[in-house]
C-alpha cells in the first residue's frame, strides 16, 4: 500500500479518469440513441423525420397520427434537454449533437482507451438479437454457368473449438460491404487449400433464413409448425490465382 | 528461458527501485519542504474531500479474489486462444486472410494502434509469438514470475487482437479488460507457485504460513465499475429494442444456428422460458445500478437488513447464473468464462468467510470448535512437505498439524499410541474420537479438503484401498531418504 500522498493522489486521479473514460466511451452512442428514441414519438408526429423507422413511428402510423401535422410542443423539461443540445426538434440536429459529442468528450478519451485496449461497446444481442441464420457455401465453376460446391461452412462442419471465431469471422465478412477484397482473398486462399486450377472462378454464397420478429417465438406451439424459409444470395466471387503473396 | 525471466524480473525490480530513489531525491531537493508547505496551505480546503477519496480508494481488501481471477483468466486464454493453434497462420500472418500491406487498411485502425505484428509478419515467426503467448499464459496460470508473465501475456494478447479484429467477440474484449486489471493490481500472487515458495520458506522456519495479502480497494472499484458499465449499457441497449420487452429475444438467440449447442428441438421445447429469461435479464442488468448507492445509505434505508455486501452477492450470483446458462446453452466462445473471471474480481474477504461458513455449517453444528489433529513426523522432509501441502489446501480450516515429537501434545492427544507406531504412519484423530492412520486417514481427510473432493469417489472403488495401503506403506518405509534436495525412493 503506497504511503506517499502524492502517489495515492495520482492513483485516485488515474482511477477517476479511467472510470470516466470507459463510462463516456460506452454510453456515448446509447445516450444519443436514447435521446432520439425518447423524443421520437413527438418528433415523428410533426413529420420532421421522413424515413425514420423507430418503433415510435410505427405505433403512431398505426394510430393514424403521422400525417396529422400537429406542432411539436415540448414540455419545460424537454425544452431544457433541447437547449442543452441533447435532442433537437428537427431530426438532423441530433446528428449535430452526435458530432459535437464525438468531437469533444469522446475524442478526448479515445486515445487512452485505444492504446490500453479498453475500447468497448456492449450491444450484445441488443437492441434485438440477430435473427438472420446463415450458412456459407463455396462453389467452383465447372462449366458454362455450372457450379460445384467444394466447401460448406456450417456450425456442425466446424470443430467445436474453432466454431466461435470461424463463424464470427464469416458473419463479419458477410455483413460489411467494405470487406469485399477480404472475401476475395478468403476465396483465393481456399483455391490454394483445395488445389483448384488457376484461372477458375470461385464464388461464395450464403444460405440463410430469418426468424420472424414476433412474440410467438416464445410459444412452443409456434415452433411445432415452424419451417425455416431458406433463401440464397451470392456475396463474393474471385478467380483462382497462380500464386498468392 | 529461466535466465530470461529472471533478468526481466530483475529489470522490473530495478525500475521500481529507481522510481523509489527518484522520489526520495525529490524529497531531499532544496525547496521541497517549502513547496510542500505552500501546497498543504493551498490544499487545506480540499482536505476533507481528499480524505474521503483516500478512504474510498485505499481501504485494504484481500488479494485472494484477484489470485482466482488470474488463474481463470489464464486458463481461458490457454483454452480459447490455444484453440486457434491450427489457424494462426491464416488469421495472423501476412500469408493468411489479412496481409497488412494490401488489406490491412480495411480492418486496422489508423491511429493509436500497437501490435508486435507490425514487425513480425511471416508465418513461422508469428507462430513462435503464439507459442510464446502460450508459455507466458501457462506461467501466469501457475504463478511463476507472476507479475512479469501477466504483463507479457497481456501485451501479446493485445497484439493478437489488434492484428486481426475480424474474429474478435465480446469475450475477447472482456479478456483484455481483465488482463488490464491484473496488470494494474498491486498483488496477484495469491494461489501461485511464487507464493507457495514464500510460504514454504516460512513453514520451514516457524511452521506457519504467510499471512493473507492485502491490496488497496481501488482495483476492486475499477472492476466493479467495469461490470456496471457492461451490464448497464447492455441492459439499456436491450431496452431500446422490442424483442426483449415482448420476451421473444432469448428464444431467438437460443434458436440461432451459430450459437446453438443442442438440437433445435430442445430450443423449441424450452421456448416457453423465454419471457421469464428476458424480463429476469433486464431486471438483473439494471439492478447493477443499485450498487452506485453508497453502503451507508443502503444500511440506513433498509434498517441494516439489506447491506451492500448482500446486494453485491445477489448481483454476482445473478451474473454467475446468467453466464453459466449462456455457457450451457450457447456456443459464444470465451464470453462466459471471461465474464466469470471479471465477476470473481469482486470477491471480498467477507465473501470467502461466508462461503466457508456455508460449507462448514454441518461440521460446526456437530463439532463447534473441534479440529482434526494430524500427527506427523517433523524430522522427515516428506512428512513436513505433506503437512505443509495439507495446511495450504485446508481451505475449510479444519486441520491441526501436530508434530508427534512434541511429547506434551502427543500425550495429550494420543497417550495410548506408542511413538514407534506413530513413526510408522501418519495418524489422525477426528473430533468424534476416531483414530485412523495411513491410507485410511488420507481417505477420510480428503472429505475435509476441497482440493481432494474430485478424488473421493475413486478412493472407495474396490481394489483402490488395497493399492493405496501398499503405495502408502512403500512410501512410508522410504520416507527418510528424502531431503530438501529431493528423494531417493
Amino acid at each position: 500500500m503506497p504511503k506517499s500522498p502524492l502517489i495515492r493522489g495520482l492513483i485516485i486521479a488515474f482511477c477517476l479518469w479511467h472510470m470516466f473514460a470507459i463510462g463516456v466511451y460506452s454510453i456515448a452512442e446509447d445516450l444519443e440513441e436514447a435521446a432520439a428514441t425518447w423524443l421520437n414519438k413527438k418528433i415523428v408526429a410533426t413529420g420532421h423525420c421522413p424515413g425514420n423507422t423507430k418503433p415510435g413511428r410505427e405505433k403512431l402510423r398505426d394510430k393514424g397520427k403521422l400525417d396529422g401535422g400537429e406542432e411539436f410542443e415540448p414540455s419545460a423539461f424537454e425544452d431544457k434537454l433541447i437547449k442543452a443540445g441533447l435532442c433537437s426538434k428537427p431530426i438532423e440536429k441530433q446528428y449535430e449533437f452526435k458530432k459535437r459529442w464525438q468531437r469533444t468528450i469522446r475524442r478526448k478519451v479515445r486515445p487512452y482507451l485505444l492504446i490500453t485496449g479498453q475500447w468497448q461497446r456492449w450491444n450484445l444481442f441488443s437492441p434485438d438479437p440477430l435473427r438472420r441464420n446463415s450458412t456459407y457455401l463455396m462453389d467452383v465453376e465447372v462449366g458454362e454457368d455450372e457450379w460445384r460446391t467444394f466447401k460448406i461452412i456450417t456450425p456442425n462442419k466446424v470443430q467445436w473449438w474453432r466454431r466461435a471465431f470461424t463463424l464470427k469471422t464469416m458473419r463479419r465478412l458477410e455483413q460489411e460491404d467494405k470487406h469485399g477484397p477480404i472475401r476475395d482473398r478468403f476465396l483465393q486462399l481456399h483455391c490454394m487449400l483445395e488445389g483448384i486450377r488457376p484461372g477458375r472462378k470461385v464464388r461464395m454464397r450464403k444460405k440463410y433464413f430469418v426468424l420472424e420478429k414476433t412474440p410467438a417465438l416464445s410459444d412452443p406451439e409456434y415452433w411445432a409448425e415452424w419451417e425455416p424459409e431458406w433463401k440464397e444470395k451470392p456475396f463474393g466471387e474471385a478467380t483462382c490465382p497462380e500464386t498468392l503473396n | 528461458m529461466r535466465t530470461l525471466f529472471t533478468s526481466l524480473a530483475d529489470t522490473w525490480k530495478l525500475i521500481c527501485t529507481w522510481c523509489g530513489d527518484l522520489l526520495a531525491h525529490l524529497r531531499r531537493a532544496p525547496g521541497y519542504a517549502q513547496c510542500a508547505k505552500v501546497l498543504s496551505i493551498l490544499m487545506k480546503p480540499f482536505m476533507p474531500i481528499a480524505r474521503h477519496l483516500d478512504a474510498v480508494f485505499f481501504h485494504p481488501i484481500t488479494g485472494r479474489g484477484f489470485g482466482v481471477v488470474r488463474i481463470l483468466w489464464a486458463l481461458t486464454i490457454l483454452i480459447m486462444v490455444g484453440a486457434r493453434y491450427a489457424d494462426v497462420t491464416f488469421l495472423y500472418s501476412d500469408a493468411g486472410l489479412l496481409p497488412s500491406e494490401e488489406l490491412g487498411h480495411l480492418v486496422f485502425r489508423k491511429t493509436y494502434r500497437f501490435t508486435i505484428f507490425n514487425y513480425i509478419k511471416d508465418p513461422i515467426p508469428v507462430y513462435l509469438v503464439f507459442l510464446t503467448l502460450m508459455c507466458t499464459t501457462f506461467m501466469t496460470l501457475i504463478g511463476k514470475y507472476t507479475k512479469l508473465s501477466t504483463i507479457l501475456t497481456c501485451l501479446l494478447l493485445y497484439s493478437f487482437h489488434e492484428r486481426n479484429l475480424l474474429p474478435l467477440g465480446g469475450g475477447d474484449t472482456v479478456m483484455r479488460h481483465v488482463g488490464f486489471l491484473l496488470v494494474l493490481c498491486p498483488n496477484i500472487s495469491a494461489f501461485s507457485v511464487d507464493r507457495a515458495a514464500q510460504s514454504w520458506k516460512q513453514w520451514k522456519k516457524d511452521r506457519t504460513l504467510v499471512d493473507d495479502q492485502f491490496i488497496p480497494i481501488w482495483i476492486w472499484r475499477l472492476a466493479l465499475w467495469q461490470l456496471m458499465v457492461i451490464y448497464l449499457t447492455s441492459g439499456w441497449d436491450k431496452m431500446l429494442g422490442t424483442m426483449w420487452w415482448d420476451g421473444s429475444a432469448p428464444s431467438a438467440a437460443f434458436h440461432h444456428i451459430h450459437f446453438l449447442r443442442f438440437p433445435m428441438e430442445w430450443a423449441h421445447a424450452f421456448s416457453w422460458m423465454s419471457p421469464i429469461v428476458a424480463r429476469g435479464t433486464l431486471i438483473w442488468e439494471m439492478m447493477w445500478m443499485l450498487l452506485l448507492i453508497p453502503a451507508k445509505k443502503w444500511k440506513g434505508w433498509t434498517n441494516g437488513y439489506v447491506t451492500h455486501d448482500i446486494l453485491r452477492r445477489i448481483a454476482v450470483f445473478g451474473a454467475l447464473s446468467f453466464h453459466g446458462g449462456i455457457f450451457i446453452w450457447m456456443e459464444v466462445g470465451s464470453f462466459s468464462p471471461a465474464m466469470y473471471a471479471l465477476n470473481l474480481c469482486l470477491i471480498r474477504r467477507s465473501d470467502i468467510e461466508w462461503l466457508r461458513s456455508c460449507f462448514n455449517w454441518c461440521w460446526r453444528k456437530k463439532h463447534p470448535r473441534a479440529q482434526i489433529h494430524l500427527l506427523y513426523d517433523d524430522n522427515c522432509f516428506l512428512c513436513r512437505r505433506t503437512a505443509f501441502f495439507l495446511m495450504m489446501a485446508d481451505w475449510l480450516k479444519r486441520l491441526d498439524m501436530v508434530n508427534f515429537h512434541h511429547e506434551e501434545k502427543r500425550k495429550e492427544l494420543v497417550p495410548h499410541i506408542s511413538f514407534e507406531d506413530l513413526d510408522k504412519a501418519m495418524h489422525m484423530k477426528f473430533p468424534d474420537g476416531k483414530e485412523l492412520k495411513g491410507f485410511d486417514a488420507f481417505r477420510r481427510v480428503s472429505w475435509h479438503v476441497p482440493i481432494f473432493w474430485p478424488l473421493v469417489p475413486f478412493l472407495y472403488i474396490p481394489g483402490v484401498p488395497a493399492l493405496g495401503h501398499f503405495i502408502y506403506g512403500e512410501v512410508a518405509k522410504r520416507r527418510r531418504k528424502c531431503t530438501d534436495d529431493g528423494c531417493a525412493i
